[in-house]
């Protein structure tokens, strides 16, 4: 059930970068930044290989469901820990400094990931939500529900 | 947000007079018989290292002092290779950072059995299968590279920085001689201690600040604070210097678990970009990045001003306390740019330019240490500290 749940939270991760991709310049930028053919792999647990991997492609992002060599790997020590920080209840930035994942792969490469990760997280989750897992909450391109809508029916 | 830390240490200290000739017993009682020895031909010629080698009564031992002033892959595997091929069963590093970081590298290959480094680079990402003893001997006070987790080597071929943060490459045993530093110039005693006050102050700020690395940074800073300048003003004061030698070490501990902020992020894109000395980019960035920030974390450096100067902060009411903590840190820059003429501008390196800034900023951005600066780093914020150092 976890994995279920971590794997939903990551799905609208995915759906909501791609949104933002095209809205919001801070998104546009870091993703931009990515190694073409590169990808994200996030890894819910060590023993399972359940990870949803989202690759930079020539106009963007894709999703895709193998870990390939040289894709930067952030897998979570335990299922717990993955579940907090996919359903917002602690930062990307917080999991890092507080040892919560295995990077596996360039530390530089992934704080355009976590900067990228965080506008989206802005736009997902209620501002309450926000202030206690974010340093600063990045302003809204477009509403939580917008976001929302255009991540179900299509970016 | 979640209260969770680690703290992850690892060497026994030897730290003092004469500690050199204590690392043979060292040796035996963990039964090694022929350690690799890394250094630099710098020290080699200054006749450090062999200083050492006679200090530390080594018999049976090999010799590798070609490390390059950035460390490399290739490096690292030429001298994993002579360990092998030379039978030495320890590694022992007396140098400076990248000496150290070299040494790091080697263990890392060894101790993962991974030739390829590429191949593992990240955080918390290598599995052990050999266990390899790793002695530090540090000629500066400054990085605390014998205490931290953290390895930066050069990829020459791909032409990136790879970086490595484990457990597996904390040395066992760090060795503060002070006959190791005792011929340091005064301004690079300057600019490493600087190095270290940054790792202590940052360290004590951070997001994985605890009580644990709260303890060592403040018994750094206090040292700093007490000993840098008798140690600039008269070079050969013993006391001083294992003063120096300490608060890096500890400051080393600290950061290591608790992480560095924005004055790493910009000091390290600045060395990329600009060549500048670590430690001069320390001291020029220190108090801007300190006033930046001020609005999160100011009642932190309001705490540190009594160990920076305890009459003040008596006198000094607690809501002007920060303030005058980062006065305190930019009048000790101030009198040791007058005492050794340690740089406290971008401008007096030479070296960094208005066009130079993009590219900084970007490399800046993606530095380790940027993700837990307590105010979050954005180009406008950086390209304003850059402005002000100038
Ligand atoms: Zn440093």
């Amino acid at each position: 059930m976890k994995q279920l749940i971590c794997k939903v939270f990551a799905h609208f991760l995915y759906r909501g970068m791609k949104v933002l991709y095209k809205r919001d310049e801070r998104v546009r930028r870091e993703v931009d930044a990515f190694k073409e053919g590169g990808a994200f792999a996030l890894k819910f647990s060590m023993d399972r290989n359940t990870a949803v991997v989202i690759e930079k492609t020539a106009g963007g992002l894709k999703k895709r469901k193998v870990i390939k060599e040289g894709d930067i790997v952030i897998e979570f020590k335990t299922l717990d820990l993955a579940l907090k920080t996919m359903t917002g209840q602690k930062g990307l930035s917080q999991a890092y400094a507080q040892h919560d994942f295995v990077l596996k792969g360039s530390i530089n490469e992934v704080m355009g990931f976590t900067r990228a990760v965080e506008v989206v997280m802005a736009h997902l989750l209620p501002k309450s939500m926000l202030k206690n897992i974010l340093r600063e909450v990045p302003a809204r391109k477009i509403s939580m529900f917008k976001t929302y809508i255009l991540a179900i029916f299509g970016a | 947000m979640e209260n969770y830390f680690e703290f992850d240490t690892k060497a026994k200290i030897l730290s003092g007079d004469k500690a050199l000739s204590r690392v043979a017993f060292e040796l035996k009682i963990r039964g090694k018989n022929k350690p690799l020895v890394l250094s630099d031909r710098g020290l080699d010629k200054l006749g450090l290292v062999g200083t050492a080698i006679k200090n530390m009564g080594l018999k049976e031992y090999d010799t590798f002092f070609d490390v390059p002033v950035d460390s490399s892959t290739e490096t690292v595997n030429t001298v994993t290779e002579k360990y092998k091929s030379s039978g030495c069963d320890c590694v022992i590093a007396v140098g400076g950072g990248s000496v150290i970081d070299t040494a790091k590298g080697v263990v890392l290959s060894l101790v993962s059995g991974v030739s390829d480094l590429g191949k593992i680079e990240g955080a918390d990402a290598i599995v052990k299968v050999n266990d390899v003893l790793f002695i530090a001997v540090p000629t500066t006070a400054g990085t605390g590279s014998e205490m931290t987790s953290v390895a930066v080597i050069k990829d020459n071929i791909k032409g990136a920085k790879l970086e490595y943060i484990s457990s597996f490459i904390l040395p066992d045993v760090a060795v503060l001689d002070p006959e190791m530093t005792i011929s340091l110039p005064p301004r690079i005693t300057a600019s490493t201690a600087i190095d270290a006050l940054t790792h202590a102050i940052e360290a004590y700020t951070c997001l994985q600040k605890n009580p644990i690395s709260d303890g060592f940074a403040i018994a750094s800073i206090k040292l700093i604070f007490e000993s840098l300048e008798r140690v600039v003003n008269n070079p050969k004061d013993v006391e001083g210097r294992k003063a120096l030698a300490n608060a890096a070490t500890i400051a080393g501990a600290s950061f290591s678990n608790s992480m560095v902020g924005a004055v790493h992020s910009i000091g390290h894109s600045l060395g990329a970009v600009c060549s500048v000395a670590h430690g001069d980019a320390m001291a020029i960035l220190l108090p801007h990045v300190m006033r930046l920030n001020k609005e999160k974390v100011g009642d932190l450096y309001g705490e540190l001003l009594v160990f920076a100067n305890p009459e003040k902060f008596v006198s000094t009411p607690k809501s002007e306390r920060a303030e005058a903590f980062i006065c305190e840190v930019e009048g000790l820059l101030e009198r040791l740019n007058k005492s050794c003429g340690l740089a406290t501008t971008l401008s007096a390196t030479g070296k960094v330019k208005k066009e130079n800034f993009d590219e900084i900023v970007t490399k800046a951005m993606n530095d380790g240490s940027a993700i837990v600066n307590p105010v979050p780093l954005s180009r406008e914020r950086i390209i304003d500290i850059l402005e002000k150092a100038l």
